[in-house]
C-alpha cells in the first residue's frame, strides 16, 4: 500500500464525528437478524461497527487487496465469525442472501464525486432488500458563495503571467476544474442554499439551482458543492463548516473566471449539473453585484478541464481507426496465451522470447505481462501459496 | 431564415482547444470540433446573433465573399441543429 493510502485510511479512522455519525445510523438499524454489505470496506471499519451492533451477518466488499487485512483486523476483534470478505468491484457483486442494510463511505465532497450514487442505483435492483435501507439514505446538494485563498493560488496564478510568460491555456483548463479545499467558514460571504434533494441511489445526473444572497462585502471568486448527508432518520453529518455536525472533509470549489467585488444583498445564481456515472460537473453562475454595470455571467464544466490533443478528440468521436502497434501485438500475444492451463511463468518467458525488441528485458516483461492480467485472469478463489513468477 | 437566432442547450459546454473550439454533449458525452470557421460562427450564434450577423462575422474576420459565408453559415447551422448543439430560438 502506498503512503498516501495509509494516510486516507488513518485519516478515516481519525474523524470522530464521522465515525460516530455511521455508528448512530447503523444502531438504529441493525437487529441480530441483519444482514449488512459494506462497500468499499477499505479497512472494514464500517463493517466492524455492524457487526460490534449485533448484525447476523456482514458483508465486506473491496476490489483491493487490502481485502485480506480487513478480514485480518476483523479476526484480530473476535468478529470475523459473522463477517464475509470479498474482493470485487460492486458492480460484478453478487451475494447469497439480500441486504438489510448497505453502507459506505465513499461520499466525497459533493456526494455525486465518489461514488456512492452510482454504487448505490446499482445496488438498489441487485443486493438491497425490498424494505432495506442504504447508509446514507439521501443527500441536500449544498451552494455556498466564497471568497477562496484556494483560487488565487490554482486559477488566479495562471492569470498572472508566471515566470513572465503567458499562461492562458492553462488558465481555460483551470477554470474548468473542480477543486477540493477546506474552505475556512469565515471565508462565506452568505448562508448556502439547497440547490438539490436526492436519495443516496440517484444515478441519473442532478440537476439544480439556488439564489446566494451575500451578506457580507468581498471578492467572491467560487462557489462551493457540499452536502448534509441523511445517515438515518435521526442522524446527518455534513462537510458545511456553517453547520453542526461538520466531520473532516473538503468541499468541492467550482472557480469563477475572476473575483467579483460584492456587497450584502447582491445576488448570486448558481446552477448544477453533476453525472455520478461520469464524474462530471457543470456549474453556471450569474453575480448582480452593485459594482458591476451587468450581470456577470460564466459557466464551468470539467469535461472541459481535461488536457486534450487532437487524437484525444478524435478518439472520442469513434472515427479513428486505430493501427497495430508491436505493443498491441505483443498484448495480443500474450492474451493468445491465456489458456486456464498455462502458468504465469510460462507466459512471461514466451512472450520475452517473442518481443524482445518490444521489452528489453525479462523483467520489463513480467511487469507487462503481470499489469495486462491481473485485473481480468485473476483466480476466482482466494490466493493460494506458490512459486513466485 | 436570415434574422433566424439559435439557443444552445445548457447540456452543451465548448472550449477552445488550439485552433478549434470543442463543444461536447453532455447527455451522449459526445465531443465535436469545429474549425476557426466553424467557431467564428458558433460563436457568433450560441450568443444569440442571427444568422446575417454570423455570416457578417465571418465576412469581417477572413475576408471572404458573402455569398460564400453565408452559405457556410447555413450549411454549419444545419448541422449543428441535426447533431442537437443549437436549436432555433422561438
Amino acid at each position: 500500500m502506498s503512503r498516501s493510502e495509509i494516510a486516507e485510511h488513518a485519516g478515516y479512522l481519525g474523524d470522530e464525528v464521522k465515525l460516530a455519525a455511521y455508528e448512530a445510523a447503523l444502531k438504529e438499524y441493525v437487529r441480530p437478524d441483519t444482514v449488512v454489505v459494506d462497500l468499499g470496506a477499505g479497512t472494514g471499519i464500517l463493517g466492524l461497527l455492524a457487526a460490534r451492533a449485533g448484525a447476523r451477518r456482514v458483508y465486506s466488499v473491496d476490489r483491493g487487496s487490502i481485502i485480506a487485512t480487513t478480514e485480518a483486523i476483523a479476526r484480530a476483534n473476535g468478529l470475523a465469525d459473522r463477517m464475509v470478505f470479498v474482493q470485487e468491484n460492486s458492480s460484478r457483486l453478487t451475494l447469497p442472501e439480500p441486504a438489510d442494510v448497505i453502507v459506505c463511505d465513499q461520499i466525497g465532497g459533493l456526494a455525486y464525486d465518489a461514488g456512492v450514487l452510482d454504487y448505490y442505483h446499482d445496488a438498489r435492483r441487485r443486493l438491497l432488500a425490498a424494505d432495506g435501507v442504504f447508509v446514507p439514505g439521501s443527500f441536500r446538494l449544498l451552494a455556498g458563495a466564497v471568497d477562496a485563498d484556494h483560487w488565487r493560488q490554482t486559477v488566479g496564478l495562471w492569470a498572472n503571467r508566471p515566470a513572465g510568460f503567458d499562461m492562458a491555456p492553462m488558465f481555460e483548463q483551470a477554470v474548468n476544474t473542480e477543486y477540493r479545499t477546506e474552505v475556512p467558514a469565515d471565508h462565506f460571504l452568505g448562508t448556502p442554499e439547497v440547490w438539490a434533494s436526492i436519495g443516496a441511489d440517484h444515478g441519473d445526473p442532478v440537476q439544480g439551482e439556488a439564489e446566494l444572497v451575500i451578506e457580507r462585502p468581498g471578492s467572491l471568486n467560487a462557489i462551493t458543492g457540499m452536502f448534509v448527508a441523511a445517515m438515518s432518520p435521526s442522524v446527518e453529518l455534513t462537510n458545511c463548516p456553517l453547520l453542526p455536525n461538520q466531520f473532516k472533509r473538503w468541499q468541492n470549489l467550482y472557480p469563477l473566471p475572476r473575483p467579483v467585488a460584492v456587497s450584502p444583498g447582491d445576488r448570486v445564481r448558481v446552477s448544477f449539473d453533476v453525472r455520478p456515472r461520469t464524474y462530471l460537473a457543470t456549474w453556471t453562475v450569474e453575480v448582480r453585484a452593485g459594482s458591476e454595470p451587468a450581470p456577470v455571467r460564466s459557466r464551468g464544466s470539467t469535461i472541459l478541464g481535461k488536457f486534450m490533443t487532437g487524437s484525444d478528440l478524435a478518439y472520442t468521436s469513434g472515427t479513428i481507426v486505430p493501427r497495430m502497434s508491436d505493443g498491441l501485438a505483443a498484448d495480443r500475444f500474450v492474451l493468445s496465451l491465456v489458456d486456464g492451463e498455462r502458468p504465469l511463468a510460462s507466459i512471461i518467458d514466451a512472450t520475452w522470447a517473442e518481443f524482445p525488441d518490444v521489452f528489453r528485458s525479462r523483467d520489463a516483461t513480467k511487469e507487462r505481462v503481470g499489469s495486462l492480467l491481473w485485473r481480468h485472469a485473476r483466480p476466482e478463489q482466494p490466493w493460494s501459496i506458490s512459486p513466485t513468477a | 431564415m436570415a434574422d433566424q437566432t439559435f439557443i444552445a442547450p445548457p447540456t452543451v459546454v465548448s472550449r477552445q482547444v488550439g485552433g478549434e473550439m470543442v463543444l461536447v454533449d453532455l447527455n451522449s458525452e459526445q465531443y465535436f470540433s469545429l474549425n476557426q470557421t466553424g467557431s467564428v460562427i458558433w460563436t457568433a450564434l450560441a450568443a444569440g446573433q442571427s444568422i446575417t450577423n454570423a455570416g457578417a462575422n465571418l465576412v469581417a474576420t477572413f475576408d471572404v465573399p458573402a455569398e460564400t459565408a453565408a452559405a457556410d453559415v447555413d450549411a454549419l447551422v444545419q448541422e449543428l441543429v441535426a447533431a442537437g448543439l443549437l436549436h432555433p430560438a422561438d
